[in-house]
Formats: structure tokens, sequence, C-alpha cells
């Protein structure tokens, strides 16, 4: 069990960034993620060796976000926006970025973080959203050009 | 400057800084050094691509591990491992019921049904209890 400790306490300040982004509510977000991790404890023995942990679990923790906005509405759909999740130490330009990102729709700040912050390849970002390699190049684009006009925006 | 050339240039340019792609060919350095807006787009994409690089993820505020610990111990646990059982036993018992009354065919299965149901049993109860123990300590040396 404290071996499993370990994952949580390194996962968790990840996932609930992206589960915050996907559900826009900090109560959905954090439920999420709780269901996910234990959905991933009951599901280790479906765990490839070789496959990087994070992968994985992101479908768990996908799966759960979805679960969780249809089970309580569309509460990222009516505008509702929380506080950012940041640290005080965060500067005024990340957090300035974060917040652009908090103002993409849940798909591009999905694809933004998944890229740009996890480095995830194309290949990856395709087998775990369940969308063509084709599909993530142009969503990919279309969801940078909207996170620099954002920012462009913000600066002007 | 057509629009679609710009676009088709754009995300070439993008796949490749995404090591996605080849190199942009000639064609494209052309294109971009004589398309203002490709320009402006490329000076803004590099230097989005560099804040994203250096952003960091916010600290959790809080603990999640008493409230996983508390769904894993007190949560479903056991009902979830009873459903998956569920059909082999019933089935198994089934089978008994069956041999009992109906004179089957091909008496080798008559000791094999209840064998494999048993191993299915031990696995499943085992697999998540073993996968614990051998997973998550060579995630660990892995430094996943």
């Amino acid at each position: 069990m404290n071996a499993f400790r370990h994952l949580v306490d390194r996962y968790q300040s990840r996932a609930l960034v992206h589960a915050r982004l996907l559900t826009r509510n900090e109560a959905d977000a954090a439920d999420a993620v709780q269901e996910a991790f234990v959905d991933a404890f009951r599901g280790l023995s479906g765990f490839e060796a070789g496959r990087p942990f994070y992968g994985w679990f992101y479908v768990l923790l996908r799966n759960r976000c979805f679960k969780q906005t249809s089970r309580r509405g569309t509460r990222a759909e009516s505008g509702i926006t929380v506080a950012p999740l940041v640290e005080p130490t965060v500067s005024v330009e990340q957090l300035d970025l974060w917040r652009a990102i908090d103002r993409l729709t849940p798909d591009e700040a999905e694809l933004i973080v998944l890229k740009h912050v996890e480095g995830w390849t194309y290949e990856e970002l395709s087998s775990s959203l369940g969308i063509p390699r084709g599909t993530v190049m142009s969503r990919l684009y279309a969801a940078r050009q909207r996170l620099l006009a954002l920012l462009s925006g913000e600066s002007s | 400057m057509n629009i679609n050339d710009c676009e088709r240039v754009r995300m070439h340019l993008m796949a490749s800084a995404d090591h996605e792609a080849e190199p942009p060919s000639p064609r494209d350095h052309e294109h971009v050094s004589s398309c203002a807006a490709c320009q402006r787009w490329l000076t803004g994409f590099e230097s989005l691509t560099t804040r994203l690089h250096s952003v960091p993820y916010p600290r959790a505020q809080a603990d999640m591990w008493p409230a996983v610990e508390k769904q894993i111990h007190h949560g479903d646990r056991a009902p979830s491992l009873t459903r998956q059982l569920a059909p082999v036993i019933v089935l198994t018992l089934a089978w008994r019921v069956l041999q009992l009354f109906v004179d089957l065919p091909m008496p080798a299965l008559h000791s094999l049904v209840p064998l494999a149901a048993t191993a299915f049993v031990a696995w499943r109860a085992g697999s998540r209890l073993l996968a614990i123990e051998m997973w998550v300590p060579e995630l660990q040396k892995r430094g996943i």
C-alpha cells in the first residue's frame, strides 16, 4: 500500500491540474483524480511494463473527468470559472500563461498541456485521446493559434 | 499570398519544431521570408514554445492519499471482486448440478471444470495484490 502511495504523491499535482482543465471545477477535479487513483489501484494488473505510468493513468483520469462533468451537468459550458490553482511563488509571466490556458476550451487546454508541459509525442497524444495523428496536428495548431491570440491580446 | 499556403507552411513548421516532421523545405523557407504574417506567426510560436517549456505545475494544496486510501479500503473493493467472480462461481455450481442430474459425456471434463474455475478465482483474487507488489517498486526504481 505504501508503494502505491508513492504514485499518488508523485502524480497528484499534475493530475489535479489536468482534471481541473477538463472539468473546470475544483470539486469535480478532486473527485475525478481520487476516483482515477482508485481505478488505477484496481487495474494495476492491466498496466504493461515499459509503458509510462502517467500515460496509462491519464486515460483513466480522462474517463473519470468526463463522467464527473456529465454527472454534474455541463458546468464546463456554463462559463463558471474558478480561481487558478497556483503557488504564490509562480512568476507573473507564468501566472498569465496559466490564465490564458484556462481560457482555452478543455480540449485545447488538454492538448497544449500534454504536448508542451508533459512533452508527449503526436503518437502518444493520438493513442491516449483516441484521435488520429492528423487530427492531433490540426487541433494542436488551432489550440496554439488561440493561445497565441489570447496572450497577444493580454500584452496589447 | 495564398492563405492555404500560409496554413500548410505553418502546420509543417509546427510539426517540424515538435520533431514530428522533416525539417522545413527550401520552399517553406522561401514562403516565410516573403510573408510578413508567417514571420510574425513564427516569432510568436517560438516564444510560446519557450514560455510553455518553462512553466511549472502548481503544487496540490492538499494530500489526496488519505481520501484515496479510504476509498480503496472502505469503498466497493470487495463487491467489485465479488462481481468479477460471481459468474464463474455460478457457472461452476450450475456445472455441478448438471453433473448430478444428467449423464454428461467426456469424463475428463468432470474434474477439469472445477479445477479451471478454482484457478481462475485464485488468479483474479491474487493478481491485484501481486501487481501492486511487483509494478510499484519497479516504477519507483525506474523513477516513474
